[in-house]
């Protein structure tokens, strides 16, 4: 049984040497490639401890499968060295996630795991910046990724000027129009943008419902995907955000840029007209 | 075997049965075969790619290098392109993709690939096959007679289907897997 330390130094001579070993264009870019951590899927496999300094892929049957030393070696490479996120937080997390008998392997499949996708749609006429969120769903065979949100700054502007929303000042259906056979409904619907105050407390805006209504309606039309970040909360009392960064270093691809706990003693993420399970 | 019966369905033109869904685990010595198979496309992909790009390559020779190029494809595979500054994805089909690499308007090309490629687990779809990604690395060198030079490197995501089927030789049925090329995300990486 090798010692973890020793496995620690063997794991950075062989990343080294395997990147030196390169026939290469620019030594040092392709050093820089081959730590890049390339696809969500190679996040996940160095979180977990499943892929090898040369870039081998270690499968269950591997002695080195999920080794704690090789967890180690890849966790602290995992965040984004240019994020504010402090030496601390980073330690306790990977405490954390290298905890004994605790120990949490991240996956595709075990949900709570949400991407946030930037795209541009044609909504009034204007391109408009549309947040769709997505879910992966399992399938009877296989599974799929699911728009489950959608959050547009255009339609958000529609409910703002809404100010007499629960105000004591603002329109409202009396108690007793049911004995009219709420004939004052008229009344609500001649003001539009004062319709808030209308609707009951727990009525939230559906931004998905809006965009799906107008693109039946040929209103509305996809442009184009600008950027795309991942929201986990897969480590119990944790939340991070994943972002692929394009720079030619080697702490670059797809990293960990805001860490943060989330146990009942911190406040919930919230994300723009989503809420994070 | 499996690249055997690959090659035979090229040349042959044998008809092919796709099977219904599959939906059995694939073994890592399975998963090992495929991907040397998925490479072998991805490399096809790149030598085209080079070989269009490059100005010596006459038009004709060209054109029949993006025929074979679009072969590797789904039919309606994408290409989405941005670029550091313009972080928007633009789409092209593959062979419009192509065309435009052959349009540059440069001197002299130069592409090369780095000898790094990431290769992603196969995950089951809902119509029962595989999907995976490559992820590969792309060196350009564009500059005109007049000394001015462009270079950039880009990453290549690039989609493959993976699913099982059968052909017939000499009154058999063989099993093999076949691998096709889909969608590409090209992102520009910086220098």
């Amino acid at each position: 049984m090798m010692h973890k330390a020793a496995i620690v130094v063997w794991f950075y001579l062989l990343l080294a040497a395997s990147s030196a070993a390169q026939i290469g264009l620019d030594l040092e870019r392709e050093q820089q490639l081959q730590a890049a951590t390339k696809q969500v899927n190679q996040f996940f496999r160095r979180f977990n401890g499943e892929e090898g300094p040369d870039g081998k892929r270690y499968y269950a049957s591997d002695p080195m499968y999920r080794a704690h030393a090789v967890r180690l070696a890849y966790l602290p490479q995992l965040f984004d060295k240019q994020s504010p996120i402090s030496d601390s937080l980073k330690q306790a997390f990977i405490q954390r996630v290298t905890a004994g008998e605790n120990e949490v392997f991240l996956s595709l499949h075990e949900g709570l795991f949400l991407a946030e996708v930037q795209t541009s749609f044609v909504l009034g006429g204007q391109p408009e910046p549309v947040t769709l969120y997505l879910k992966l769903q399992k399938e009877k065979v296989g599974s799929k990724w699911v728009i489950s949100g959608a959050y547009a700054p255009y339609y958000q502007q529609l409910f703002k000027e809404d100010t007499l929303s629960g105000s004591p000042e603002g329109p409202f259906l009396h108690p007793l129009s049911h004995e009219l056979e709420f004939m004052n409904l008229r009344r609500a619907f001649e003001h539009p943008e004062r319709m808030a105050s209308y609707l009951a407390e727990s009525y939230t805006v559906d931004h998905l419902s809006f965009l799906l209504l107008e693109l039946k309606r040929g209103k509305a039309y996809f442009k184009t995907v600008t950027d795309v970040s991942f929201h986990s909360t897969q480590v119990p009392g944790w939340y991070f955000r994943l972002k692929q960064m394009h720079r030619a270093e080697r702490n670059s691809g797809w990293l960990i840029q805001f860490l943060a706990r989330v146990d009942s003693q911190h406040a919930p993420i919230k994300l723009q007209g989503y809420e994070v399970d | 075997m499996i690249r055997v019966a690959s090659l035979l369905l090229v040349f042959c033109g044998l008809s092919l049965t796709t099977l219904q869904a599959q939906t059995e685990t694939i073994s890592p010595e399975r998963k090992k075969a495929i991907d040397s198979l998925a490479l072998e496309k991805v490399r096809d992909l790149s030598k085209y790619i080079s070989l269009v790009g490059n100005k010596s390559t006459p038009f004709s020779e060209a054109q029949r290098v993006i025929d074979r190029a679009v072969e590797l494809f789904t039919e309606d595979a994408q290409i989405g392109v941005s670029s550091l500054n313009r972080k928007e994805i633009r789409y092209f089909t593959v062979r419009r993709y192509f065309d435009h690499l052959m349009a540059l308007n440069y001197d002299k090309v130069t592409i090369e690939w780095y000898n790094i490629q990431y290769i992603s687990d196969l995950e089951l779809q809902p119509d029962g096959r595989y999907v995976g990604v490559i992820t590969i690395y792309q060196k350009f060198t564009g500059s005109s007679e007049e000394g001015l030079k462009y270079e950039d490197t880009t990453k290549k995501d690039i989609t493959i289907y993976v699913e099982r089927k059968q052909t017939q030789i000499g009154g058999k049925t063989i099993d093999f897997w076949d691998v096709l090329l889909g969608d590409i995300r090209v992102a520009h990486t910086g220098r």
